[in-house]
């Protein structure tokens, strides 16, 4: 047991490194500030679903409270909860499977195969119960408060709350370990990581229907609670599929009895029940998916002579450099599906959100194109959603970082930084081009966009883009995170690449809402759009020249 | 050709001195061998002379062509072996070598037949076309050395070498460093081998605590100890003693 509690400490440090930043705190506070900058953002990324959750919560209370079945409130919120940490879960078990630590030297140690899966587990599970903790809050504080509620329901909804997220990914576990088996046995480890990366995409869709019916409360909220609290309606039936939420829900809102005490003990059990099972079952699968992971496979075909000269002839330096940088980024699983990915992703739950809503969205678009400035907005929606698209893909955000310790090779060699640096915003070019031709695709299918508009979306988009892009990549050379042991943290836990995305989408929403609220009708805007980002980019890019010729070898690790 | 004058090397804000005031100068057609104890500022020093580390003072000079000052010109004279070839572990083999090449500016006839000939020497002319992730350490190693060769610099520096490579490819590689300094070029290169440093090495210089403690050939170097030992023992006479 105390290899399985060493094991377990190790990997949550190796992963969230805590102590690490208990030292940076004694040590290099500037880091630390830095590590609770990027927790303080992620946290501030809830806000939305924290307010939608809320204000749900909230006018459920009021509309149960007259018929006496509020508890309905904390049944619901413990379902949301669980199926929430389900669907990401599946991301978080897939995303963390393949670690690096678990390389050759975990494998030689004397440790059991569910001294490991536990450790794995315990790593998915701390981000689940984060999410599990914020959801949770939104229905338990709203119930606890309105209800009057004593410090035990607090402590119960604690202990639920911790609980919830493991039998979602016990079950993630159960799913996701025999695909990679499958894929190992397929001697396709990457492609299994794509497969399971579109797996996520089905399953945001899915998250995409849900979170809909909630946001369709607002429109008949009578209608929808009969939908959720009839007799076999949607709380009935996933109560019944899902049982452990009945008994939950009993275990928070009859708090204080020996019932409750009995409720909050069998729901515990259960979730530990299910754990022990997956770790008796799934141990040595899991054991064996882990053996050979670092192994990738050969290409078998040799290259002859012929072929050889072939591929031997020189090419131009900047074609060069932008050819590095799209196989690096295409061929990297973990770069794929949290980069270029993004550009089909958003757009399909985008089109599902719109399938889904059928009657109301696409009611309000078909009313709106009647209107006589529909197409003034649909090139400003468009535009934004170009521009959000293409800085979702982290790929001037984090084009520094993802080289890693490479870098170190990377400034040994003759290399122009202005070079270097022109083709990591031309790659994220490429995308956001990619981008705009998927959105523009979809406003001719929709909309019968004419070529003029086209044309304004493109080359608006594209500058705005370029000049996010430069500015993304001034942040990387300042601040690049090259000292990392998986390509996760180069992408994911990556303070650039988050306020890339977070930094873009508020100026995106800024801009909208500022459009709105001052009712800005006039071409004018369009310019403008058009010719300040220009000037900023024509003037950020030549700083950005010299600024990169000086910190390229400034950069050490 | 290198010189190095006066060179200092600070980390962690100056707390700590991995390289302290080091002069050096490898002559054209000479292999120079560089040793030292474990954290002594070998790999500091190697990677301030590739352009890696800026030294926080003294120059350092590849053929005459200041490091710090025209970083591309003398990177250019220069063939660098890391001390680990874990790089660009997604492109295949060739891929690597023509981006190396592209780097270099060596013309499409030129690196043709340098990769030709190197991968055939190093038996690891089947593997191009397979993603460097598939190597084994030793071939990943046999790469980047002819990643460093294909422009025939002047200048060859190498970091560890021999680590990781079976005894036909060391052979080969320790052949490599003789034929290339026979040309005329500077072969500088790390090891903690002392027999590969005692056949290969013209002259020798031994860094102890980010200081040089002795430079010169074995002979001088048995000379000034007044021992007619093997450099083994001399050098960890010369290291504890120190």
């Amino acid at each position: 047991m105390n290899k399985a509690i060493s094991t377990v400490k190790f990997y949550i440090n190796s992963v969230f490194g805590f102590s690490g930043l208990v030292r940076d705190l004694k040590y290099n506070k500037k880091k630390a500030v830095k590590t609770l900058g990027l927790l303080g953002l992620i946290l501030y990324s809830f806000s939305g679903l924290i307010a939608m959750f809320t204000a749900f919560n909230l006018k459920m209370y009021d509309l149960l409270k007259p018929i006496n079945q509020q508890g309905l409130v904390v049944l619901n919120t413990i379902i949301i909860s669980t199926a929430f940490t389900f669907f990401i879960g599946i991301l978080t078990v897939i995303a963390t499977y393949f670690l690096n630590q678990e390389g050759d030297i975990i494998l030689s140690l004397p440790l059991k195969a569910w001294n490991l899966f536990l450790a794995k587990f315990t790593i998915s599970f701390l981000s689940e119960a984060l999410f599990a903790f914020v959801i949770m809050a939104t229905g338990i504080i709203v119930y606890g408060i309105k209800n009057g509620e004593g410090v035990l329901y607090y402590i119960n909804s604690l202990l639920i709350t911790l609980t919830i997220p493991i039998i979602p990914l016990v079950i993630g576990y159960f799913i996701i370990t025999p695909i990679m088996k499958f894929g190992k046995l397929l001697k396709k480890k990457d492609f299994v990581m794509y497969i399971s990366g579109f797996l996520a995409l089905g399953l945001g869709v899915l998250f995409q229907y849900f979170t809909n019916q909630m946001t369709n409360f607002d429109k008949n909220p009578e209608l929808i609670m009969q939908k959720l609290t009839a007799p076999n309606g949607l709380i009935d039936l996933t109560s019944k599929l899902y049982y452990p939420a009945a008994i939950a829900a009993k275990a928070i809102i009859n708090n204080g009895t020996l019932e409750s005490f009995v409720y909050l003990l069998i729901f515990i059990a259960i979730a530990v029940g299910a754990l022990v099972l997956l770790l008796t079952t799934m141990s040595n699968i899991y054991y064996d998916t882990l053996i050979g992971s670092t192994e990738v496979q050969k290409n078998v075909k040799r290259m002859d002579e012929k072929e050889l000269k072939k591929t031997t002839i020189k090419r131009n330096l900047l074609i060069t450099f932008i050819d590095r940088e799209l196989k690096l980024m295409n061929r990297e699983p973990v770069y794929f599906i949290n980069g270029p990915m993004v550009i089909f992703l958003l757009p399909i739950i985008m089109g599902a959100s719109l399938f889904f809503q059928n009657n109301s969205i696409l009611f309000i678009i078909k009313k709106l194109m009647n209107h006589p400035d529909f197409s003034y907005y649909l090139n400003l929606i468009s535009i934004g959603i170009i521009v959000f698209l293409g800085a979702s893909t982290s790929i001037a955000a984090t084009c520094i970082s993802r080289e890693g310790r490479a870098f170190e090779f990377i400034k040994s060699l003759p290399i122009n930084p202005k070079l270097y640096i022109t083709a990591k915003i031309i790659h994220g070019l490429m995308f956001g081009i990619l981008a705009a031709a998927i959105i523009l695709i979809m406003d001719i299918a929709f909309f019968k966009i004419d070529t003029i508009s086209l044309l304004i979306i493109l080359i608006t988009s594209i500058i705005i883009l370029t000049m996010i892009f430069i500015l993304e990549v001034f942040a990387e050379l300042k601040w690049p995170k090259l000292n990392w042991d998986n390509p996760q943290k180069a992408i994911k836990q990556n303070i650039n690449g988050v306020v890339g995305i977070f930094g873009t989408m508020g100026i995106v929403g800024l801009f909208g809402a500022l459009i709105v609220k001052f009712n800005i009708k006039s071409n004018g805007l369009l310019i403008a759009l058009i010719v300040i980002p220009l000037i900023i980019s024509v003037i950020l890019y030549q700083k950005l020249l010299s600024y990169a010729d000086k910190r390229f070898y400034e950069i050490e690790i | 050709m290198i010189i190095i004058n006066n060179v200092s090397k600070t980390y962690a804000r100056g707390r700590v001195k991995a390289v302290n005031s080091i002069n050096l100068e490898v002559k054209k057609g000479e292999i120079f061998g560089f040793l030292g104890p474990n954290g002594a500022g070998k790999t500091t020093t190697i990677k301030m002379i590739t352009g890696i580390l800026k030294p926080d003072e003294g120059q350092i000079f590849i053929n005459g062509i200041n490091v710090v000052s025209e970083p591309i010109k003398a990177k250019k004279q220069i063939g660098f072996v890391p001390d680990n070839p874990e790089i660009f572990n997604r492109l295949t083999g060739i891929e690597y070598l023509n981006f190396i090449a592209d780097i270099y500016e060596v013309d499409g006839k030129q690196r043709y037949k340098k990769i030709n000939e190197l991968a055939e020497i190093f038996e690891i002319k089947d593997a191009l076309n397979s993603s460097i992730g598939s190597y084994s350490h030793g071939m990943k190693q046999k790469l980047i050395i002819i990643g460093a060769l294909i422009h025939n610099p002047p200048v060859w520096i190498l970091d560890e070498p021999l680590v990781g490579l079976d005894p036909k490819a060391a052979f080969l590689l320790k052949e490599m460093m003789k034929k290339h300094a026979d040309n005329g070029n500077t072969v500088f290169f790390s090891t903690h081998i002392m027999e590969v440093a005692e056949r290969l090495c013209d002259r020798i210089g031994i860094i102890k605590k980010g200081e040089i403690i002795f430079t010169g050939t074995i002979d001088e170097l048995r000379q000034i100890r007044e021992e007619n030992d093997s450099l083994e023992n001399l050098f960890l006479e010369l290291v504890d003693n120190e």
